[in-house]
Order: structure tokens, then sequence, then C-alpha cells
């Protein structure tokens, strides 16, 4: 959710739980990561370890300064600013520095590649900043780490995080609305209480707002919107009478970017909004300490967390001890 | 000289698909070659290579072949590293590994064989492969060194990360590459001449398949330098890609170009300006060393391709069309006065201006070229255009029942004949009404017409 969460302690204590399986495992960033140093607040940051056998992906200038032995089983001709992308096998543990591809194609090449290559499992760190990567379309399953960088005060850190998995989350839409729906790739579409599908003839969004009436409202039981959801959208939305009659559709999670209070008055009138899409959210980590240096209580965060998100919570802290 | 794109940019529009970084680097920097024995030997290597493509029993090795290709890296700075005596990384030494195993690969299949020598690798592999598993994965491995191999055990048997182990094991492992680097230095010429076969192998491929796919035929380079050239069923590719996606056919034609100036002139729609393009592709095609768009072609070669054809770019520069076209005229003669003998293709020369001077400006043009034995295409519509020359017309306009305006092109022969009295056509008025243009105008041009 945001630097310092402990992203990349979770990534190395998931490492650690997965070394003695017998899966092969390959991992991969977005972008630079894994720095010995955060590029952001300048705290100490720990390395990503990778066990015996654990493949992983790292541009050229990280791999010639990798702290393990591996040996290179293929060598990308997509280049990244700190080089080509190296796909290697850890031969003795050791420590990296992760720099995968920054781009969602590449990223989902990389990822079909690597199946190709025997692979299992590609886990990816990633970043809410480079949140289209954590779409379903390119990853399968998220983690999400949070923790006293986003708030020193445990109420509003929950607050924070719920609403983040609550879009994480959104609830899925009936599998012949996606069907109806899935090779409809831009514009706004609506479907009709006949089940037909109508574009709405606008490319984005951003347009569609004044086509939106009551009269259509009434008529309607799904508005698509193929690209991203904004605020002045939903707004638009929300102050119709009959807002509530019609559920609101987006690709995956990914697709919104309406602010939190957009969202919550969007609710809270009754407006309905799903995914075609749902994005399977593993568990929470939580870093009770933020980069200030203040520490949170662990016991009563992970507590307040679990109540409010019914989902599991970890301490980053203590699963790396 | 006038081209907006290089003429390889062309190539790769037709759809010219090379695999490696290395094909495209030479590619790049394929020469415009004047030798016809250089030539004709690049000919009979794409005809040997058609006739490998055609023959359906080596689809599955041709495709196997087609993949190596796409994964040869351009390895030529790592080559470099190697021969200034740089010590190589893992990288390099993965780069290196993987490359001569490709060319150990290629060279197995006669295919290969016929078309190109490639060096034998198998010895730098050797270097990069001491447990000879022929697998293109690489790193310092422990059998380089016992010492290294004990240390790893150590490290393995570590439930912490040893800084002090991994260190020493840093010192071994570097003190590997340095051998290998040495090592493998004898090499890298051998190395250097493989990737250049591969990147000269990635480019005969394509240009053959390109052959295949547009139907392009194998030219016969004319030695006498005076010599007409010769083509029969001429065609330009994307023209006619485009026209087949409209439901339209093109109509090839049958051109020569003798070593003097040829005015052509010739109805509006009526090709002339394709003519010119269609030309100096073929003429581009050849003397890269490509098969050409034709059914069967006689061509002599030139040293230059010189052709002015207005594209928006003179525009784009700041030029009006009338300054770009007299700078352009001067490049030629400043051309012809240095001893060259460029193929000439000028498409409306001066046309920007009023047809008096205008067609005394054709006319003095046409003049040079002929006194210098230039050639060159020049087309007009201006009428009186003195000057003694070869003249062709495009036939134009047949068949003139049931006109549907959308396919004028039905109705058009764009074939060249010969046009000894030298009277530009008066159908311009005819097409535009063929094109749906307003009917008050058109009556009101054919009544001045007739005044």
């Amino acid at each position: 959710m945001a630097k310092n969460v402990g992203k990349t302690v979770t990534l190395n204590y998931l490492l650690g739980e997965l070394q003695h399986c017998d899966k092969q495992i390959a991992v991969t960033s977005i972008g630079i990561d894994g720095e010995g140093i955060d590029q952001v607040t300048a705290t100490a940051k720990p390395e990503i370890i990778l066990y015996e056998g654990m493949m992983f992906v790292t541009s050229e200038k990280h791999y010639i300064s990798r702290q393990l032995t591996s040996e290179i089983m293929h060598l990308s001709n997509h280049r990244t600013s700190l080089g080509r992308l190296v796909t290697a096998k850890t031969q003795v543990t050791g420590k990296v520095l992760l720099s995968g591809p920054a781009d969602t194609a590449t990223l989902q090449q990389l990822i079909a590649h690597n199946k190709t290559m025997g692979v299992d499992l590609t886990i990816v760190d990633g970043a809410l900043s480079r949140l289209s990567l954590a779409s379903p379309s390119v990853t399968e399953a998220t983690i999400l780490a949070t923790g006293a960088a986003i708030s020193a005060k445990i109420a509003h850190l929950v607050k924070q995080t719920k609403h983040q998995c609550d879009i994480v989350q959104l609830e899925q839409v009936d599998s012949d609305i996606v069907n109806k729906l899935t090779l409809l790739h831009s514009g706004v579409w609506i479907i009709n209480k006949e089940g037909e599908v109508r574009d709405l003839g606008v490319r984005s969004a951003l347009m569609a707002g004044r086509l939106i009436t009551e009269q259509l409202l009434n008529d309607t039981l799904y508005i698509y919107i193929a690209g991203a959801l904004s605020d002045s959208f939903l707004d638009h939305l929300r102050m119709q009478k009959s807002m509530d009659k019609v559920t609101l559709v987006v690709q995956d999670f990914t697709k919104v970017f309406a602010s939190p209070e957009s969202i919550t008055a969007f609710f809270r009138k009754g407006g309905k909004l799903k995914v075609l899409y749902k994005t399977s959210l593993l568990a929470i980590t939580v870093n009770p300490t933020s980069p200030e240096g203040y520490v949170l209580n662990s016991k009563d965060v992970c507590t307040a967390l679990e109540d409010a998100l019914e989902l599991p919570v970890y301490d980053v802290r203590q699963i790396h001890n | 000289m006038v081209y907006s794109k290089s003429p390889l940019k062309f190539l790769e529009d037709l759809g010219l698909e090379v695999r490696s970084s290395v094909g495209r680097a030479y590619l790049n920097n394929l020469p415009f070659l004047k030798d016809a024995s250089a030539l004709t030997q690049e000919y009979q290597q794409i005809a040997k290579t058609i006739s490998i493509l055609n023959n359906t029993e080596n689809n599955k090795v041709v495709n196997h072949v087609m993949h190596q290709l796409s994964e040869v890296q351009d390895i030529h700075g790592t080559l470099t590293n190697l021969k200034q005596y740089s010590t190589l990384n893992d990288i390099e030494l993965f780069e290196i590994k993987h490359f001569a195993l490709i060319v150990e690969d290629l060279r197995q299949y006669d295919i290969i064989s016929t078309l190109v020598e490639l060096p034998d690798t198998m010895d730098a592999v050797d270097v990069l492969d001491p447990e000879k598993e022929r697998i293109d994965t690489f790193f310092i491995y422990d059998s380089y060194s016992t010492q290294l191999a004990e240390i790893r055990k150590k490290m393995k048997a570590s439930e912490e990360i040893d800084a002090e182990l991994f260190h020493q094991g840093t010192e071994l492992e570097d003190k590997i590459r340095e051998e290998l680097s040495t090592k493998l230095r004898p090499y890298a010429d051998q190395l250097q001449q493989a990737l250049n076969q591969m990147a000269y192998l990635d480019v005969l491929f394509a240009k053959s398949v390109l052959a295949i796919k547009l139907g392009l035929t194998q030219p016969t380079i004319l030695i006498d330098s005076d010599a007409t050239s010769d083509y029969k069923g001429i065609f330009h590719p994307q023209i006619k890609a485009l026209l087949k996606e409209q439901g339209k056919e093109y109509q090839p034609i049958n051109v020569d170009i003798p070593n003097a100036p040829t005015l052509i002139t010739g109805i509006n729609m009526g090709g002339k300006t394709v003519i010119l393009r269609t030309l100096a592709l073929a003429q581009y095609m050849c003397q890269f060393g490509f098969f050409v768009p034709a059914v069967s072609a006689q061509i002599a070669l030139v040293d230059d391709i010189m052709m002015c054809i207005d594209d928006d770019q003179n525009h784009l520069q700041g030029l009006s069309s009338f300054a770009a076209e007299m700078k352009n005229i001067n490049l030629v003669l400043s051309a012809l006065s240095e001893g060259k003998r460029p193929l000439v293709l000028i498409d409306e020369l001066a046309r920007t201006t009023n047809p008096t001077e205008g067609s005394a400006i054709v006319s003095a043009v046409l003049e040079i070229f002929r006194e210098q034995n230039v050639r060159a295409f020049v087309t007009s519509h201006y009428d009186h255009i003195k000057a003694t020359c070869r003249r062709k017309r495009v036939k134009g306009l047949t068949n003139l029942q049931d006109i549907d305006a959308n396919h004028i092109e039905r109705h058009i022969d764009y074939s060249l004949v010969d046009d000894a009295a030298g009277e530009v056509p008066h159908e311009a008025l005819r097409i535009a009404e063929l094109l749906g243009t307003n009917p008050t105008l058109i009556q009101r041009a054919n009544t001045f017409l007739n005044e």
C-alpha cells in the first residue's frame, strides 16, 4: 500500500517458507526493488534472499552484482534501464537485488516464458503505484502489505487498509454477464432489462456522464466501463435518483481510479460496483514500525485488522524472526 | 537522394522480416552494389534458398533454423571485449556459449551448409561446457576448481549466509573467469566470422521469404552499362496489396529504360507516379541484392537512383515545391558533371509554374539528358515540349460504357504505348466528370475550352 510497509520482508518470509517445497519457484519484481537502501526514504531495507534451486529474473546490472551463486538460464532481448533481463537459477543461497520489467505486457510475457522453463509459481514483488500489474490478467493472487507508514493511528490504518481491501476484493458479476462483456476493451456499455448489450458510443467514462440519464437507468441493469473508473463518473452516477437500480461493472480492481471518498459515498447511497475478474487476496501483512521510527503494538494492530478484514494478518517483523 | 525514407525502410514496409538484431544491423549496412558478378552470386543464393523453402520436406528444419536465428543475440560487443583482453563476466560468457551452441546446431544441417560455411565453434563450447552437457545455461561450474567446489559445499551446509566463504568463492570465480577468457580469446575471430555468417543467413532467408511472398523474380544483370533495362509485368507490391484489399486488381505493365531520357504523358490517375516509384523500387531491390517485382527483368546497373517526387517532405523543410524541384535538378546535373550514371526519375517537372516557362524547363532538362545519355523518366502534363526524345503515354481511358465512378480504374489501361506525336491527352475534364465533380463546373470548363 505504501513505501516501508514491509513488502520485501513479506517476500523474504514467503521465500523462506517456500524453500523446501517441491515446486519450481521464480521471483521477479516490478522495476527496481530489493535495493540495499530504500531509494525514497533512505531507510535500511532488507535484501531478497533466494534459496538453492529458486529461479529469479533481474537486470544485467543487478545480476552482475548478485551475492549468490547462480546459473544463467536465459537472456531476454527486452531491455530495461539496467540492461537486459537475466533469468537464472540459484545454486548457492544468497542475496540479490531484483529489477524486473516495468510494464504489464513484458511481465505477462515473462511469466508465460517462465512456465515454458518449468516454473510452477512466479512471485512478483509489486507496488500499489504499479497497480496494473496486480490485475488478475497478470497475476493470479495478491498479498497486500500495510503498516505504520500509512498512519500512526491504528483506527486510521485499519480504515485505509480496509478501503484498499474492499477495492481489491470487489465482487464478481455473474458469469453470463462476464461472457457478454469480456471481449469489450474500450468504451462504455450497458446491458438493459432484456439482456441486450448496447454501446453508449463514447470512448471513455470521462465523456459518459451526461449520457447516464434517469430514463436510461430505469431500463438498465448493468453499466460496464471498459477503461478507467474516475471520480467524475462515479459522482455523477451517485447523484442520480435511480443509481441503486444498476450495477456498475469494471474489468478488475486495477481499473478503479476513483478516490476513497467518492467510492465510500457511492457505496453509502446503495451503489453497486462489481468486476469481471476478481482478485484473490490471500493475506495482509503489517509492518508496525514506521519509517520515522515509532512502533505500534503488534498484537493490537493485527487483531484490529483481522476483525475488520476477515483475512489472515501477519506481522512482518515477527514472521521474519 | 530525394527519398524521404531510407530504401531499406521501404523493404521493411514491403514485409521484409529479419529475425535477429545482427540481421537488422547487417541489413542497415547493405551496400548498393554495382558489381554484376557479386549481385549474380547473391541471386543464385536466393534462388537456392527459395528452392529449399519451397520443398515441403524441409519445413520442420526450416522452422527450427528460423527459430534458432531469432535466438541469436548481437554478441559483437562481447567479442570486442574478448579481443581487447578484457575478462568477461558471466553474462558475456553465457552469450558466447549460447551463440556457439546455436552455430554448432545449425552446422549439422545440409540446407545450411549449402548456403554458408559456418566455422567450427565446438572448441569455444568446450571451454564453457566442462561437463559436456551441451545445454545453453552457464555458471562458473564446480568442475572448474575443486577448491571452489569445496567452498560451495561448505556454504550450502551452513545455516546462515557466510560472508567470508562468499568472498573466498568470489575470488576463485574471478580467477576462473580470467582463465576462461584467456582460453576463449584464440576463438574470437572464428566466433566473429560465425556471427557475420549468421547475420548474412538471417538476411538471406528474409530476402527469399519476401521473394516468395511477393512473387518476385530473379533479375538478369546486363553487363553492358549502356544496355536497355527491360521489365515485363513490373508491379509495385504495396500498391498491389492495397488494391487487393479493396477488391481491385493491379495491372502489371511492361517498361524498358534505355540509356536516354523518356518523356511520359498520360491522363490524370493514369499511374505515372506509380511507374516512377516502381522503377525506383525495382532498381533499389536489384542493386541491394534482392529479387525484383516483375515477371521478368533485365537490368543495367546504375551508380545511384535520383528521384524527384513531391511527397510533402519538401514542404516540411520550408521549401516551395518549385524551389525544391530546382534544387533537386541541380543535384542531378552536378552528379552528371562528376561523371556519375544515375537512374533519374522526375515526376511532373515544373508543374507548379506557368505552362509556357514550365514546358521550356522540361524541354531543356530533356535536351541535356539526351546529350549526356541519361537514363531518365520524366512525366509531364504540358503540351508543346519541343525537345527531341523518346515519348511514351499511358494508354488511358478505354471501354467507357457503364462507368462506375467508384471503379474508374477498371476503365483505365495503364500500359505504356509509344507516343510519337507528343500530343498530351485532354481527358482531365472527362476524368473530373467521372469522379463526380460538380456538373456546373464541368460545363463551364468545357465552355471555356471550346472558346
